[in-house]
């Protein structure tokens, strides 16, 4: 079979594997989500803001809090004239029924709801909910009476797999996509602040999901049971979760860059759950909002901490998984 | 019919979509109030962390001894973060993190950062060696807070963090000061209105000669106008301002120049190679003669040659007709008895008087009190002179004085008897002090010989006259035998701050190679009224208030050629009066007896009083006194900066300083320390040599006053007050050390702050341009410095223009077209000290020196347009101690002005 007739298959799962997202409710779910997020991020707004101070590319944004300025009795605006913002205003919430005084300029207040949302809500749970949601498409694929239709056209089994595989990842990445960015529009549209970064979530997701439901896809060729999936996905994400951690741990304990072989070795070739979600709360700096399980800027100072090496391998353990589940599936006598 | 069939469609789906878009509202507000929650928490525990960030760092300090207070700064800061509560639980200790370390400047990256691998959560953590002091303290709170909506995604908590690092502001601060010679002109020696009364005294110590011709003054309480003393402040024509000085006595300008034991402003190293007070040594049992190693004041009632405190030492002053009841006597002729009137007969000749003169206990000298120290001066001079021999032709009676042009029969003065000073170990009188000390001059008949001719000391009005080959030279040999010899006011060797004025009062002053004696000849020639190598006669001003400028009587001066030998030889009784000597064997008077000088006032005396006053004097020879005199105002200037600058040690840890001196003098137009923290240095170069200030640690380094050439070498270099007022100069350097050019440490990031001081109006402008194309990398040049300077006058406004303008180049913004240094962020500040005893008078001088500060300060951002006069706590007036107290709370003022300690995070 040549490439374009095998690329067609593909294209055709995908579109057929769009269609089973939208027949199973998944899709208006997850557009749920992301309407109710969206929701959520118009009623935002920032209420008498002070404006922040011009800052040269090599000055320290110095400030200090409204209150600890009243309390030493300084003028906040003679305060600024020497040059040191006294930030002001509220966050609002909920289309003003909440009030949140602003410690920081307000970029700093939306970038900790964008990590909220990116980083706690998309990247970690929706990412675990997909996997779960998605669970049943490849093994129901796989069932005999829907599998011997498809092994009935003349294209190879592994771009069946490859095809159907593909089609789930397009069907959530670009409800992921597309929560990313009305959420982003919503936000910058109500505080008028637009951080790129946020967009990272994206291809961070994007990595992130796809190892995991490659080993969902590998977990389906043997089983075909939608409910191992989930969990044999779950679990795997859980122990991938905890290597990745006993990995970071180890390595802030020595101040080396490195563990022992053993973890080492286990660190590199399992997917890393952990360090997906640290390159997206490194991006968004969301140490700085929350305790974090890993100290990421001691670990960036040891070198211990690899983000591209760590997304390629994900990939690479991804293509792994995928080409072990499609060598299964070509010898799987139905 | 489309439309009746469609309601007809949708009965009953109402409810479920109210339900769904309920839920989806539910969700919402879920949604909103769990992140609701985390956006307060999260605030809540960021106030915590910035509250315990800024107490930490607040707490920080300069204090090596208690290693910059880390152990309090990080416990206070734990504290405070436990004394707040997030969404109503108090935050445990346990929540806290609290961690130490340096905001440091980045030079690669041109920028300040935390430095991370400085951060410790030690309480007793030093800093790396030399890398500073630690400026950056950083609070972690790090909570569990439980969710309620998103529990039912399985999230039933939540951690909240936040972390606050606060910093002490970085500054690159320039002290600029004020060196010029206002700086102290509570330290001059006299004041002069150009009259025709002379120079006088600025010096308000009421001992002072009052005895001789000193009666002749009216006391100060009197007129006001005594030439001896001083004690109300004196204005110039210029409407500056002259305290009275505080050479020997402490006034409310500081403590005496002259020194005291605990206060030692000049001292000498004695025989066991410890450094006491020159010239003053605490003793038990008043007055004595023994002065080695150093000098003690005199009795201050000696002003009246009193025995009353201690038996006086040295000569009295004639009374008339040598009746200590009388008054002084004025001439010879009122020495003697009344009668015979000897009118102006120039025969007139005294046998008695010629042959005993003063008597058997003259001493060659006259004690003053306090710190005078003695003189020779006496008159009229004891005729005393050479051998005893009789008059030619004759048995009697004898006379001493009219052959010592014979060589071999003058006295030697440099081997004076050890029994009587007015003789020498050949018995031969050198009781005139003509003689003893002048001789003529090289080119004259009598050359080397003993002076015994009045016109040629004297011009006709009685006033000394200039050295020179046909009149005479000073016998400095004689002189400083002299004052070797007998009471020794002088101390063996003279020191202050590090400059070294003599190492030993030497034999001669012949050979310009031995530093003692060029520095030894001129202070002789300025005691005696002569100036320089040129041994010209001083101008009043640069021989301070050394004479009268008229006789005390009717003056008269008359030439050796004009005494008659053989003349009328006059007795002492009625009986041998008018007796009349064979004319060609008589020889005739030793000097005309109605011979009348004018006097000197401060002239003649050889002490520690006049050696301060040459070394402080500011005529041509230059300002030599050390840096570590109580010279005023720039003493209490330097104490209160000295202040200022353990307080920026102390309490600003991030900034750095350069300390700048200007005047007109070229000396001035480099910095004299560095942009950095070396506060050593800092304080050290208020008061040493600036070429010293590397090696002080080696006592032996010491700088001589004076060259070989007879030049003062160390102008500029010794941080005294001399020359111009040229703020201009001050503001230059300063925009240079801001700078990061080459050889400059200027900081980028840093707050830029001036601090001038000074105690007059601009008078000099100063040469040099701004150059090279850039922000921070432009300086003022002119040959590699900043330019030379050039006096104009009080208040030119020209000068002040000029210095304004670069207050406002350094304010201007820092991109490459205004070559600034101020951002936004760091904006320059120029603040303006008022100091000094200008700012107590009323006159027109004062208001334009104020309205020139409150103009810098309006240029450097510290004032608002309009502004007359700086605020009320930069005029620094008062007596010392208040002047040193506000100057130093001013500077800390200034400090302390702006944001020191803000948050980077």
């Amino acid at each position: 079979m040549t490439l374009p007739a095998v690329l067609f298959v593909i294209r055709g799962l995908i579109a057929d594997t769009r269609a089973q997202a939208r027949a199973a409710g998944l899709t208006i779910g997850m557009a749920a989500v992301t309407a109710m997020c969206v929701v959520f991020c118009l009623g935002v707004g920032i209420a008498g803001e002070t404006p922040q101070l011009a800052t040269r590319p090599w000055e320290a944004a110095d400030l200090i809090p409204k209150a600890e300025a009243e309390r030493l009795k300084m003028d906040p605006e003679a305060v600024r004239a020497e040059g040191v913002d006294v930030p002001g205003g509220d966050l609002t919430l909920f289309f003003g029924m909440v009030h949140v005084p602003l410690q920081r300029h307000s970029s700093h207040t939306v970038r900790l709801i964008q990590i909220i949302l990116a980083g706690g809500l998309a990247d970690t749970i929706g990412i675990l909910l997909a996997l779960v949601w998605t669970a049943s498409f490849l093994p129901g694929f796989l069932e005999p009476a829907t599998a011997s239709v498809l092994l009935a056209k003349p294209a190879p089994r592994w771009s069946l797999l490859i095809g159907k595989f593909a089609g789930v990842v397009v069907a959530v990445v670009l409800q992921a996509f597309i929560f990313v960015l009305l959420t982003w529009l919503a936000l910058g549209i109500r505080t008028g602040l637009w951080d790129v970064r946020y967009f990272l979530a994206v291809p961070v997701m994007f990595v992130h999901f796809v190892v995991f439901l490659s080993v969902s896809a590998f977990i389906a060729v043997w089983t075909r049971s939608a409910v191992a999936c989930a969990l044999g996905t779950l679990v795997v994400w859980v122990s991938c979760f905890a290597l990745n951690l006993a990995r970071h741990d180890v390595v802030l304990a020595t101040g080396q860059n490195h563990a022992n072989a053993v973890i080492e070795t286990a660190y590199w070739i399992a997917p890393k759950p952990l360090d997906y979600n640290l390159i997206l709360t490194d991006a968004l700096r969301a140490s700085d909002y929350f305790g974090t399980v890993i100290n990421i800027s001691r670990l960036n100072e040891i070198g211990g901490f690899l983000p591209e090496l760590s997304m390629a391998t994900g990939l690479l353990f991804a293509a792994g998984m995928l080409s072990l589940a499609s060598r299964r599936l070509s010898r799987i006598d139905y | 019919m489309l439309i009746v069939k469609a309601r007809k469609r949708r009965r009953g789906t109402v409810l479920p979509l109210f339900a769904l878009a309920l839920m989806g509202l539910m969700g919402v507000i879920a949604l909103a109030i769990d992140i609701g929650l985390i956006a307060v928490a999260r605030t809540q525990a960021q106030n915590a962390a910035d509250i315990a960030a800024l107490t930490g760092a607040r707490l920080l300090n300069g204090d090596t001894t208690s290693t910059y207070n880390i152990s309090q700064s990080a416990t206070s800061a734990a504290t405070a973060a436990t004394y707040n509560k997030i969404l109503e639980q108090s935050v445990a200790s346990t929540e806290v993190t609290v961690r130490t370390g340096q905001y440091k400047y980045n030079a690669s990256l041109q920028r300040f950062e935390p430095d991370p691998a400085s951060y410790t959560t030690s309480t007793s953590a030093s800093p790396a060696s030399g890398t500073g002091a630690w400026t950056a303290s950083e609070a972690t709170i790090a909570v569990t807070q439980p969710t309620y909506f998103a529990r039912v995604l399985g999230v039933n908590s939540f951690n909240v963090g936040a972390t606050a690092t606060a910093v002490h502001r970085p500054r690159d601060i320039a002290l600029i000061l004020d060196f010029s010679g206002s700086m102290k002109f509570a330290s001059v020696a006299n004041w002069d209105t150009g009259g025709s009364d002379g120079v006088k005294s600025l010096n308000p110590d009421p001992a002072y000669p009052k005895f001789g011709h000193w009666t002749q003054y009216a006391s100060m309480a009197t007129t006001g106008t005594n030439p001896m003393q001083r004690t109300t402040n004196f204005t110039m024509s210029s409407g500056e301002n002259n305290s009275p000085n505080n050479y020997t006595m402490e006034t409310a300008n500081g403590p005496a120049m002259v020194g005291s034991a605990s206060m030692p402003n000049f001292v000498t190293l004695n025989g066991t190679g410890s450094y006491v007070a020159a010239f003053y040594c605490p003793q038990s049992g008043g007055y004595s003669a023994t002065y080695s190693p150093c000098a003690t004041p005199a009795p201050a009632d000696w002003d009246l040659q009193s025995d009353t405190t201690a038996t006086y030492v040295g000569d009295k002053a004639p009374h008339l007709q040598s009746n200590p009841a009388n008054a002084y006597a004025k001439t010879v002729q009122e020495v003697l008895p009344a009668t015979p009137v000897i009118s102006s007969d120039t025969h007139a000749r005294d046998h008695t008087w010629e042959e005993d003169g003063y008597g058997a206990n003259f001493k060659g000298y006259s004690m003053g009190p306090a710190y005078y120290g003695k003189t020779f001066w006496q008159w009229p001079p004891d005729p005393r002179s050479g051998t005893k021999t009789p008059i030619p032709g004759t048995s009697s009676p004898v006379r001493y004085y009219y052959n010592i042009t014979t060589t071999g029969n003058a006295g030697d003065p440099l081997n004076p008897s050890s029994t009587n000073p007015v003789q020498d170990t050949s018995n031969r009188w050198i009781a005139d002090w003509r003689g003893r000390f002048f001789k003529y001059g090289s080119s004259h008949a009598s050359a080397g010989l003993p002076v015994d001719d009045n016109n040629t000391l004297f011009d006709s009005s009685g006033q000394l006259r200039s050295p020179s080959s046909t009149r005479y030279a000073v016998n400095y040999p004689a002189i400083l035998k002299w004052i070797k010899t007998g009471p020794n006011v002088f101390p063996s060797n003279l020191r202050s701050g590090r400059v070294l004025y003599y190492s030993a009062i030497p034999d001669d002053v012949a050979s310009t190679s031995n530093l003692d004696q060029v520095f030894w000849k001129k202070y002789i020639d300025y005691v005696l009224g002569i100036t320089g190598p040129g041994g010209t006669l001083a101008d009043s001003f640069n021989a301070f208030h050394g004479k009268e400028t008229t006789a005390w009587g009717t003056g008269k001066i008359t030439a050796k050629s004009s005494l008659l030998n053989g003349g009328k030889r006059m007795g002492n009784t009625a009986t041998n009066t008018s007796v009349t000597g064979p004319v060609g064997t008589s020889p005739a008077p030793y000097m005309q007896y109605q011979d009348n000088p004018r006097r000197p006032r401060a002239h003649f005396w050889f002490g520690p009083y006049t050696m301060l006053m040459f070394i402080a004097d500011d005529g041509p020879d230059g300002n030599m006194i050390a840096g570590t005199s109580t010279e005023s105002q720039c003493w209490q200037l330097k104490a209160g900066v000295q202040s200022a600058i353990d307080d920026v040690k102390k309490n600003h840890p991030n900034d750095w300083l350069s300390l700048l001196y200007f005047s007109s003098l070229s000396g001035f137009n480099t910095p004299r320390v560095k942009a950095g923290q070396d506060y050593t240095k800092m304080k050290n170069a208020l008061w040493y040599p600036y070429t010293l200030l590397n090696n002080l640690g080696d006592s032996a380094q010491e700088l001589r006053a004076i060259d070989s050439s007879f030049n003062y070498v160390l102008e500029a270099n010794v941080p005294n007050a001399r020359g111009g007022t040229c703020p201009e100069m001050g503001f230059k350097l300063a925009y240079n050390e801001f700078s990061m050019a080459s050889g400059y440490f200027g900081r980028r990031g840093a707050a830029k702050m001036c601090i001038l001081e000074t105690d007059g109006v601009p008078n000099t402008k100063c040469n040099g341009s701004l150059n090279g194309g850039g922000a921070y990398t432009s300086l003022y040049t002119d040959n590699n410095a900043i330019g030379t300077t050039t006096y104009v006058s009080n208040g030119d406004t020209t000068v002040m223009n000029n210095a304004l303008a670069v207050v406002t180049q350094i304010c201007k913004p820092d991109d490459a077209a205004n070559r600034g240094y101020s951002t936004t962020r760091t904006p320059a500040r120029v603040h303006a000290i008022a100091f000094g005893d200008l700012f107590e008078t009323t006159t027109t001088q004062k208001t334009t020196a104020l309205q020139f500060l409150a103009n810098v300060q309006i240029q450097g951002k510290t004032q608002a347009a309009g502004a007359t006069s700086p605020e009320s706590y930069k005029i620094i007036i008062g007596d010392y101690t208040t002047r040193i107290d506000t100057l130093r709370t001013a500077f800390e003022r200034i400090m302390q002005s702006g944001v020191q300690v803000t948050l980077i995070r």
